[in-house]
Formats: C-alpha cells, sequence, structure tokens
C-alpha cells in the first residue's frame, strides 16, 4: 500500500525511530507498537518491525516502562478527565483547545504503553527474558484500566479526534484501545447531564447514554426534608452540607420545621 | 424454645448484621424476632403520630411497620454500622434506631394524607398485637425492596465531593438549588456574578453531580 504525501498517516514518522541509532529502547518499542497496531494505515516494511524489536535491550527496559510510569499515566488520564470536561463545559471558551491538546496528550501516552505492550509481546516470543517484563506490564496496565476506564464519560467532548485515532488502529486491535474508541459516539453525554442542551436521537438509540441519563438523576429542587434525611440527622450521619441545608430549610419552611419540633418531642429512647 | 428468645435486642442485632451476608435465611429469621418484639412500640409512635397530625387509621399501622422494616434492611443495617463506627459507644440502641426509622416514615406518610383519626393509645402496652407470620411477612416484603440504593444518600455524598473540588460550582448550585433562589439573576446577585456565570456555573456543577452519581453507582 503507498499513500501520497497529503494521506501519509502522522504515524508514519514512527518508522525512522526503528533504525535511529539514538533512539531509547522503550521509544523502539513504542514506535514498532504503534506501526503494528496500525498496519492498514502505515506502509511500513515488517522485516525493519523485527529487527528493530529482535535488537532492543530487555535490560534497559524494566526502568522505562516499570510501575512509576504506569502510576504517572493513571494520574495524567485522572487528570485528562477533568481537563476532557472543561473541552465540554467551558470556563472560558478561549481555553477549550488548550484543554482538549492536553487531554488527547494523556490519552496517546496510555496509547503508547498499549503499543508497548504488544511489542514486547512480540519480544517475548523470541527472548524469554522478555516474558516476565511482558506479563509485569499488561499487569499493571490491566490495573490501572480498572481505574481509569470508568472515566471514559468525560472525554466525549474530544470524540472528533479520538475516532480520528480509533480509526486509524487496525481492528483487531480497536476496541482494546477504550482511551478511543469507548463513548466514541456519544458526543453530547455531557451536554446532556448538564441540561445545557436536549438529549437527541443518539441518546435514545445508545444503551449505554440512556443507562447514563436515567441513572444520574437528581433530587427534585423543590424537595422537602425526607424521613431519610431526618433518620441520618438524628443519628449523627449526616455531612457538614446535608446538615446545614436540613436546619436552614426547617428554619424556612413551615411544614419542615413542625416536623423537626415534632420529632423532638416524641422520644423514642424512652420506650 | 427458639435460642434467640434468651438474647437480648442488642445480641440478636449484632447476631443479624454479622451474618446477613452469608446467610440470609437465618438473618431474616433473626430479624422476625426483632420484629415481633418492636411491633408494639412501633405502633405506639405510630398512633402518637397520628394523634398530632389529626389523621390516620389502624390500617396504616402494619404497612408503616413492614416500610419501616423495609427501610431498616434496605440501608438501615448499613447506616447503624457506619455510625456505631463513627461514634463508638454513643450509638442509639438498635430498638431505638428503628423506632427512629417508624417515626420518621410516619410523618413523612401523614404530611401527605388526610384521614380520620382514631383513638390513639394511652400507653405502648396497649398497642394490638401483631402475629409472628404477619411480622415474618413484613420481613419477606421488606427483603423484595432490599436491593434499591438510597439515591438521597448518593446525593449528598457527590455533592461533599462537588464541594471539594469544585467549591465555585458547589455555591452556586447549593445556593440555586439547596437555598431555592427564584432563578438565575437572584442566584447572580447572591453570589456577586454575571447571570451567565450564574448558568454556567449551575450546569457544571449539574454535570459534575451526575457525572460522580454513576461512579459512585459504577463502584
Amino acid at each position: 500500500m503507498s499513500h501520497s504525501p497529503a494521506e501519509r498517516s502522522p504515524y508514519a514518522d514512527q518508522l525512522p525511530k526503528l533504525t535511529d541509532a539514538s533512539s531509547a529502547p522503550d521509544e523502539v518499542l513504542v514506535a514498532a507498537g504503534h506501526l503494528l497496531r496500525r498496519a492498514g494505515a502505515v506502509d511500513a516494511d515488517a522485516s525493519v518491525i523485527e529487527r528493530a524489536l529482535a535488537a532492543v535491550s530487555v535490560t534497559e527496559l524494566a526502568s522505562s516502562l516499570g510501575a512509576e510510569r504506569v502510576r504517572a499515566c493513571a494520574d495524567r488520564m485522572r487528570r485528562a478527565a477533568d481537563e476532557a470536561f472543561e473541552v465540554a463545559l467551558p470556563v472560558a471558551e478561549e481555553e477549550s483547545r488548550m484543554w482538549a491538546s492536553a487531554a488527547m496528550e494523556a490519552l496517546a501516552e496510555r496509547d503508547a504503553l498499549e503499543s508497548a505492550r504488544v511489542a514486547l509481546g512480540r519480544v517475548a516470543e523470541v527472548q524469554a527474558e522478555a516474558a516476565e517484563l511482558s506479563a509485569t506490564l499488561s499487569e499493571s496496565l490491566a490495573g490501572m484500566d480498572r481505574d481509569v476506564r470508568p472515566l471514559m464519560r468525560y472525554f466525549v467532548a474530544l470524540n472528533a479526534e479520538r475516532r480520528r485515532e480509533r480509526d486509524l488502529i487496525s481492528e483487531a486491535h480497536r476496541q482494546d484501545a477504550f482511551w478511543f474508541s469507548e463513548r466514541a459516539d456519544c458526543d453530547g453525554l455531557i451536554g446532556w447531564l448538564a441540561g445545557t442542551a436536549e438529549p437527541g436521537p443518539h441518546a435514545q438509540s445508545c444503551s449505554l447514554c440512556r443507562s447514563d441519563l436515567e441513572g444520574s438523576a437528581l433530587p427534585g429542587a423543590d424537595r422537602h426534608v425526607e424521613a431519610s434525611d431526618w433518620l441520618r440527622y438524628e443519628s449523627g450521619a449526616t455531612s457538614e452540607a446535608q446538615k446545614a441545608w436540613i436546619v436552614r430549610h426547617a428554619e424556612q419552611c413551615e411544614r419542615c420545621g413542625e416536623i423537626m419540633r415534632l420529632a423532638d418531642e416524641l422520644d423514642v429512647e424512652a420506650l | 424454645m427458639a435460642l434467640e428468645k434468651n438474647l437480648s435486642d442488642q445480641q440478636i442485632f449484632e447476631e443479624v448484621l454479622a451474618i446477613r451476608g452469608q446467610r440470609r435465611a437465618e438473618a431474616d429469621r433473626l430479624l422476625g424476632e426483632l420484629a415481633g418484639r418492636w411491633q408494639r412500640p412501633a405502633c405506639y409512635v405510630i398512633r402518637k403520630i397520628q394523634s398530632s397530625y389529626g389523621k390516620g387509621s389502624p390500617d396504616d399501622e402494619l404497612e408503616l411497620f413492614q416500610e419501616a422494616l423495609r427501610r431498616l434492611i434496605e440501608r438501615g443495617l448499613d447506616q447503624y454500622r457506619g455510625v456505631s463506627e463513627m461514634t463508638p459507644g454513643r450509638a442509639a440502641s438498635p430498638k431505638t434506631f428503628f423506632l427512629r426509622i417508624v417515626k420518621h416514615l410516619t410523618i413523612d406518610h401523614y404530611r401527605r394524607q388526610r384521614e380520620e383519626l382514631v383513638s390513639p393509645p394511652n400507653h405502648a402496652d396497649d398497642a394490638p398485637e401483631i402475629s409472628a407470620p404477619e411480622a415474618n411477612q413484613a420481613i419477606t416484603a421488606a427483603r423484595r425492596a432490599a436491593e434499591q440504593g438510597d439515591a438521597r444518600e448518593l446525593y449528598w455524598t457527590a455533592y461533599d465531593r462537588l464541594k471539594r473540588e469544585h467549591p465555585n460550582e458547589a455555591e452556586a448550585w447549593d445556593v440555586y438549588h439547596h437555598q431555592d433562589a427564584e432563578g438565575h439573576e437572584a442566584c447572580a446577585k447572591r453570589l456577586g456574578i454575571s447571570v451567565a456565570n450564574s448558568y454556567k456555573r449551575v450546569s457544571r456543577a449539574q454535570a459534575h453531580l451526575r457525572l460522580y452519581l454513576l461512579e459512585l453507582r459504577d463502584d
């Protein structure tokens, strides 16, 4: 397959890293993995990839692909969720592009680790000493993903770019790349949750969006203090915010104030 | 005679808390024993509240008693354990805790209904007895609804997080929804911000709260 310069995938710039003597071992691994996972989008000679992987020093990889890097990626992903939220509902419109760029960088780092994992798996097939590192990396990534995968809702404002990245990945690897693929069609979710937009046709047809909209319904604004609130209040189980709301509401609302007085009068401890 | 007849309320309740995850049938049986012991004072509480509201009928008693048991099983057991751990040695007895559930549930009920009052009892012992099968029936009915979460508790947990992580949005939400400001103009005035910013902050707060609720439910 050949591409004109205009059609060349952004990942074509990974090719030189395979043969550049100054590339660090983890850079070679990530570049190889990016190309292996995007075989349909980038015209890369498979033998070049294999030679580069055969030359990788496994002992040098342990420090650059260890637990610290995975932890840093996890922290980065959590911050990126907040950044992506700012794209959907910005305080200042002019900051949206900055937040989008920052959040996509975090997703790119997660993707880099996935490429490293895939490439390391290939190395482990021919270098026995890579097997342990490969297993450890896979386990670390799985642990991180359990924590960060539920945050993918926050990233829907980046879906146009996420879909572009998703579609560059070969079908065999695409669904694993949840940082690009999960909720990638649920563009309006944050706006619907915020009440700044009415749920569109997608919200009706998508079971995940329907579930999120139904499962996040908030108590009505015109509510009074309910039995469950009073019980927690009397048991000392309320947060400061809830206690303040109960007391303030009971002072302002004749009905709830009467209930507070009635509740105080009926001493059930004596029964 | 079953062994639990010789045990105190506290002992039976602690056994229920200990075994309910693994031996549900046994826990239900023990709760049935407690329900049998507590039904008279519970009915006394219900009738006193009926009297205060000038509403109510004897038919309400079993219904409210069953509902109170449902609440006890649904959230009350965890709540009681949580409060006991938070304030060791100062938590109310299990019976008092249950009677508080009855009290507030009944008060809530009669805020919404209008019924003819019947003569309230002079003493807790005058309240009619509910049979053991009826008490067990109450437990069974309560167990059916035990899977549902307490939406309001989750809401306040989400709001506490909003206060920590996004205080400006939490403040706007508090004014707009908890203090019932009449629209964004009133909210903006109270906060010293523009109407556009009030709208923005309340919208952001709503989105955050709903996302937090979803994460809590995912857990």
